[in-house]
């Protein structure tokens, strides 16, 4: 029923600042704020620091394994550092980092003027820094940090001390503010596209984030569910995982690992759709094959749900099993291989520069496929059996999230850095951080395949004689590519506070609609959609 | 998304602007129906196995995702319309919880269009016994200015 209501009776709702350019200022910006810029900028600036944290972690490892024998740490304090770093960097770094990129990103790629529910975006965010808070703090309660391992395999898991209970409480945490993120992408990709933009018409970077949404809505209820019946059996006496009371600790691996293969695809998609963008741009051509690209990430996600068991072929199980597993783990090579086929074909008889972010997005296709390689070699299941928690695997999953994810980030940072500073970066500085993390991380990594083939089992502070020197080597890698990442934050802050004025479109080759703002984009931007033709 | 009725000389004018919505009620369900699915095949695999855990959280999950898309299809039908018929002028704002209507009488009622140097009008509104109800929520820049200035022709005064 309609209410009419004389003028005269009105009050005045609108207040006179309230326009496109008015912004909160101080610090209630950053905590208030529902801005999807704001919110990119917190949740990059958050994964930063944690990525600085987790690497600083790793540095103590490496120090650790500089040479044979016990060096600086207890055997306990090593595990809860390669626990934590794998946690942290998990969670705390690659993934926060993809949502900030998709908060500064997809509304701008897609014409929309905000995220779909931006005060749950605000929320999303800030229940990061109390799962952070707690993790690290778990360093510090009786018993130190968890030191079970990311995977948090019970029965160590269910023995550990009060950090097991803060580490389950912080996956919950991060669990929540993923899954809002989620359906908040999810929204706002499918119902905030500007007129005309079809499915069809969305940025590569786009689709793979509408697809790692649906991921992680469907990954993330197996993982809370573990961790909660981790929590049950530690406190509450129930024994889902106990074999003393009847439970299985073999389920929990089942479970975990059907969160933890797609886990490795949500870290990766959105990778993969920073790479469809800047490769393009730097080769001045359309995408090649953009259909089979979008059919190809439809595929991956697909097979991430039925590989889960090639990480447990050591449990034992059917053979039947141990085939399925194996030949579904080598089917995402086809899908992975259009894409790496479709990046070389946009190269393909481009005019190519090579800009940091192109030199980024070349290495990162290289290198990735190098991890890619590893795993099909993982997938066999003898290998497997062979190099089950060895130096392998860590190699071949650094060559797949170090290479694949992180340096994707790094590449899609100094891509759209002028576009969200307004300034250009030092060109410069940028290659020598390059190089620098691009040789580092092949010298720290590329020996690990020689140590695991060897037979250096992963998770051990101490190891035999004959693996010294490729530890010394692998060691001071991992000193310059932690080091080398100091240079990378001395860059963005170099370009956040002076460089040249970067134009609308510093990039001649971008056609997404992001470039057709100002550089940097005005604080209210596509408040009426734009019509794509 | 604007629909107009009438010429700017008739009578009878109207506007009507809504929201720029790219997803449709059946694509909604779709959407909900692909995600639910999945999950809750999982969650059932799971509950079997044993890990009956899973089945809540994955229906507090789609509980989730199902009230935030029936907020989207509830808010895709809201509108705002402002209606010209001789001397009076209608502003409408229609929201899924309140239908509200602002009548002015068309020969005191004043706009107010704000718009910048660089030609960006952020504002639109009409104003009446020292009150304002603004209109143009979901119009562009340069329909606000379209529709301001007819406003300005057919109405008592401007303001700028």
């Amino acid at each position: 029923m309609a209410t009419t209501i004389p003028i005269q009776d009105v009050h005045n709702e609108h207040h006179a600042d309230n326009h496109p350019d008015h912004h909160p200022t101080g610090w209630m910006r950053w905590v208030m704020s529902t801005n999807h810029k704001d919110i990119g900028t917190l949740y990059l600036w958050f994964s930063f620091g944690m990525f600085l944290f987790a690497g600083a972690l790793a540095m103590l490892i490496r120090a650790e394994l500089f040479q044979p024998g016990l060096q600086f740490f207890q055997p306990n304090v090593f595990n809860q550092l390669t626990t934590m770093h794998g946690l942290i960097m998990i969670f705390g770094a690659i993934m926060p980092a993809f949502v900030g990129f998709a908060n500064w990103q997809i509304p701008l790629m897609i014409g929309a003027p905000d995220m779909a529910f931006p005060r749950l975006n605000n929320w999303s965010f800030w229940l990061l820094p109390m799962a952070g808070l707690l993790l690290i703090g778990a360093f510090f309660v009786p018993g130190g940090a968890m030191a079970g391992g990311w995977t948090m395999y019970p029965p160590l898991f269910i023995q550990g001390g009060p950090s097991y209970d803060m580490t389950i409480f912080a996956i919950h945490i991060m669990g929540i503010s993923s899954i809002m993120g989620s359906i908040n992408i999810i929204t706002t990709i499918l119902n905030m596209r500007a007129p005309g933009m079809t499915l069809m018409k969305m940025p590569m970077f786009v689709w793979t984030w509408l697809i790692t949404a649906f991921l992680l809505i469907s990954a993330m209820p197996v993982l809370a569910s573990a961790v909660t019946m981790l929590l049950m059996d530690r406190h509450f006496g129930t024994s889902f995982f106990n074999a003393a009371g009847g439970g299985d600790p073999v389920m929990y691996q089942h479970i975990f690992w059907f969160f933890g293969h797609p886990e490795v695809y949500i870290m990766i998609l959105p990778a993969f759709g920073i790479l469809s963008t800047i490769i393009p741009t730097f080769s001045r051509k359309p995408l090649f094959g953009y259909r089979s690209m979008v059919y190809a990430t439809v595929v991956l996600a697909s097979l991430a749900f039925i590989v889960w068991a090639h990480h447990m072929f050591t449990v034992g199980m059917p053979i039947a099993s141990q085939l399925f597993f194996m030949y579904a783990t080598m089917l995402i090579a086809v899908p992975t291989g259009v894409k790496v086929f479709n990046w070389t074909a946009t190269m393909w008889k481009g005019s190519i520069s090579f800009e940091t972010p192109m030199l980024f997005a070349i290495a990162v296709v290289c290198l990735f496929t190098i991890g890619g390689f590893s795993g099909l070699v993982l997938a066999i299941v003898p290998v497997d059996i062979q190099l089950q928690d060895t130096y392998y695997v860590v190699a071949h999953f650094h060559y797949v999230l170090f290479s694949g994810a992180a340096m994707s980030i790094m590449g899609g940072i100094y891509y759209w850095l002028p576009k969200w500073t307004g300034h250009m970066y030092d060109e410069r500085l940028g290659k020598i951080h390059f190089w620098l993390t691009a040789i580092a991380f092949n010298v720290t990594f590329f020996p690990m395949h020689f140590l695991g083939l060897a037979g250096m089992p992963r998770r051990i502070p101490d190891y035999a004689l004959q693996f010294a020197n490729f530890n010394m080597i692998v060691s001071l890698g991992a000193f310059v590519l932690g080091a080398s990442q100091l240079l990378f934050l001395y860059t963005v802050i170099k370009c956040i506070r002076s460089g040249a004025v970067a134009g609308n479109r510093p990039w001649e080759g971008a056609e997404t609609l992001e470039w057709t703002l100002p550089s940097p984009p005005p604080y209210h931007s596509f408040e009426t959609a734009p019509v794509i033709k | 998304m604007v629909d107009v009725v009438g010429s700017a000389s008739s009578l009878h004018y109207a506007i009507t602007g809504r929201p720029n919505c790219s997803l449709s009620a059946a694509g909604t369900c779709c959407v909900f129906l692909s995600i639910a699915t999945i999950t809750l095949i999982v969650a059932f695999g799971f509950f079997l196995a044993g890990a009956w855990v899973v089945l809540p959280f994955a229906g507090a999950e789609l509980g989730a995702l199902f009230w935030s898309l029936r907020y989207v299809c509830l808010h895709a039908g809201d509108y705002e319309r402002l209606t010209i018929d001789h001397d009076k002028v209608l502003v409408e704002h229609h929201t899924t919880k309140q239908d509200v209507r602002f009548e002015l009488n068309g020969y005191w009622a004043r706009v107010i269009l704000d718009c910048q140097p660089n030609g960006y009008c952020r504002r639109l509104a009409l104003r009446s016994h020292g009150k304002e109800i603004e209109f143009g929520r979901f119009l562009s820049s340069e329909e606000r200015l379209n529709v301001g200035r007819l406003l300005k022709s057919r109405l008592g005064g401007y303001l700028s």
